[in-house]
């Protein structure tokens, strides 16, 4: 069933974010200087080089920059999906991070609201997805 | 100023396919002895090597250099491809005066054993972002329709002009022309782009020799010098906001054209890296070549082909001549500008551009001047 390729979730620069994806949480480094919020995670701040930094939670809330739809499936563990898309979402904090959308690819454009959902692929590996903020106040 | 600067005094391309016990460096080889044909000198003039590696890897200069028999003065190898980073490393050792004469390599054997692009970079597979080229060109050219309110139309422009150039170069692998209704019929790849917006994986090779224009004028050809080169490096990628929108090579192409002391009017010919479709309109576009969601346009109105204002991609480019990390779009240029094109040949070319960039993170252009 789910053979979905899985990122490294043991790897210690990175285990907090998954840590928290479980969690039902977003989470980046935020540096302890600059305040600068990073991603991908990083040992040090690209903006002040300084080392370390705080897994902070994040608003979850973004806007679509861009999207890839895919009608067929490139590889069979993502049919089930079909069709989907990947979004390179700009979140508020400043980031920009590819995810897949929960929306049909049809109703998907650039610049829409989106928010974080949290998606549970096995028991222990949750994935950050967007959807449509439906009512935008 | 650097007396004259380079001059590109020999190329050479391996273009045959799947050869039996043959790996990258093989290709890299055979368009190497090629290239020292074409400059008709014989390997004891190199003193220099600089060797691209592939996709993959192989291709370094330790291997090439046992290969070729080598001992140079000078030797180096780009991690990266694009033959213009390489051409101006060379310009930079000659300048340098370490080394006179330098032979540039790349080969590839990613059509026998590298399958295709979905197979490098897909950190990000988990999201089901399976090919990160083609899902980089489907959410550039959704940008761009955002942007500019495009049409699928205007990116098929650029596949359907750069198939008829293919269909007048005999070393192509796609020559048969289509129509741009044959392109929307064809189904979406990774939507808004189709598969033919996306360049195939070949095997192959390319050589260059580079050496000074004074020593370059006691060689057999049309004396072709890099005229004018300038770089670029976004490496923050995807977290500088415009990082896909490409609109950060527009200095690049101002600083090469100054350094050659030439406008954009005069240039006669302008190869683009094109490993998908929309690269073709983001770049003539950052370039300053069309005006921002022109392109289509413009290539649809025949205004790139041949006789037109700028011819584009006179080769049929990654997309329909073969996909070969820009190494033959150089080529294509000094063929050109030797006058040595036959069907597709733009009549008096003299000045030539070729941009590249290295996925979206690294950029470069190069100016080429016919001298007389």
């Amino acid at each position: 069933m789910t053979d979905i390729p899985l990122p490294n979730i043991s790897d210690p620069l990175t285990a907090p974010h998954w840590e928290a994806a479980r969690e039902g949480r977003m989470a980046m480094q935020t540096c302890s200087q600059c305040d600068y919020v990073r991603w991908p995670a990083a040992i040090a701040c690209p903006e002040c080089l300084n080392e370390g930094g705080v897994w902070t939670p994040l608003s979850g809330r973004g806007t679509i920059w861009s999207l890839a739809v895919y009608e067929q499936a490139l590889h069979p563990a993502f049919e089930k999906w079909c069709p989907y898309s990947v979004a390179l979402v700009r979140l508020e904090e400043g980031p920009m991070i590819y995810a897949r959308m929960l929306d049909p690819p049809s109703v998907l454009a650039c610049e829409q609201a989106v928010e974080a959902v949290f998606e549970e692929i096995t028991e222990e590996f949750t994935v950050v997805t967007f959807r449509v903020v439906s009512d935008a106040t | 100023m650097q007396g004259h600067g380079v001059a590109i005094a020999g190329i050479g391309c391996a273009t045959r396919q799947g050869q039996p016990g043959w790996r990258a460096e093989d290709y890299a080889l055979a368009a190497a002895r090629e290239a020292l044909a074409d400059a008709a000198i014989g390997k004891d003039a190199i003193d220099g090597l600089i060797t691209c590696k592939a996709l993959s890897g192989a291709g370094g200069d330790i291997v090439m250099g046992r290969l070729l028999g080598l001992n140079p003065s000078y030797s180096a190898t780009l991690d990266y491809g694009t033959c213009n980073f390489s051409i101006h490393l060379a310009a930079m050792v000659i300048a340098a005066g370490l080394a006179e004469t330098v032979l540039l390599t790349y080969g590839t054997d990613q059509g026998s054993n590298g399958g295709d692009f979905a197979r490098y970079g897909n950190h990000e597979i988990h999201h089901g972002m399976v090919d990160p080229i083609g899902t980089m060109a489907a959410m550039m050219f959704r940008r761009y329709q955002h942007l500019y309110g495009a049409s699928e139309a205007d990116l098929g422009a650029v596949v359907v002009a750069q198939r008829k150039w293919a269909s007048l170069n005999p070393d192509a692998v796609h020559r048969d022309p289509i129509t741009i209704d044959d392109y929307l019929e064809e189904p979406h790849y990774i939507a808004p782009v189709r598969r033919s917006d996306i360049a195939g994986f070949h095997d192959g090779g390319a050589a260059m020799v580079i050496t000074s224009v004074e020593r370059a004028r006691d060689m057999p050809h049309v004396l072709v010098r890099l005229a004018g080169k300038a770089q670029t490096a976004q490496l923050r990628n995807v977290q500088n906001e415009d990082n896909l929108e490409r609109r950060w090579m527009r200095g690049v192409a101002d600083r090469a054209l100054a350094g050659a002391g030439v406008l954009h009017k005069d240039i006669d010919l302008l190869m683009v890296q094109d490993p998908a479709s929309v690269w073709v309109l983001q770049m003539i576009e950052a370039l300053g070549f069309a005006d921002p969601g022109g392109g289509g346009a413009m290539i649809a109105a025949g205004e790139t082909a041949l006789g037109g204002r700028l011819p584009l991609n006179t080769s049929g480019g990654h997309l329909s001549e073969r996909y070969m990390w820009g190494w033959f779009h150089i080529v294509e240029i000094i063929r050109q500008l030797r006058g040595a094109c036959g069907p597709r040949q733009v009549n008096g070319a003299r000045l030539a551009m070729h941009a590249s960039t290295m996925v979206a993170q690294k950029g470069s252009a190069s100016v080429f001047e016919a001298m007389a």
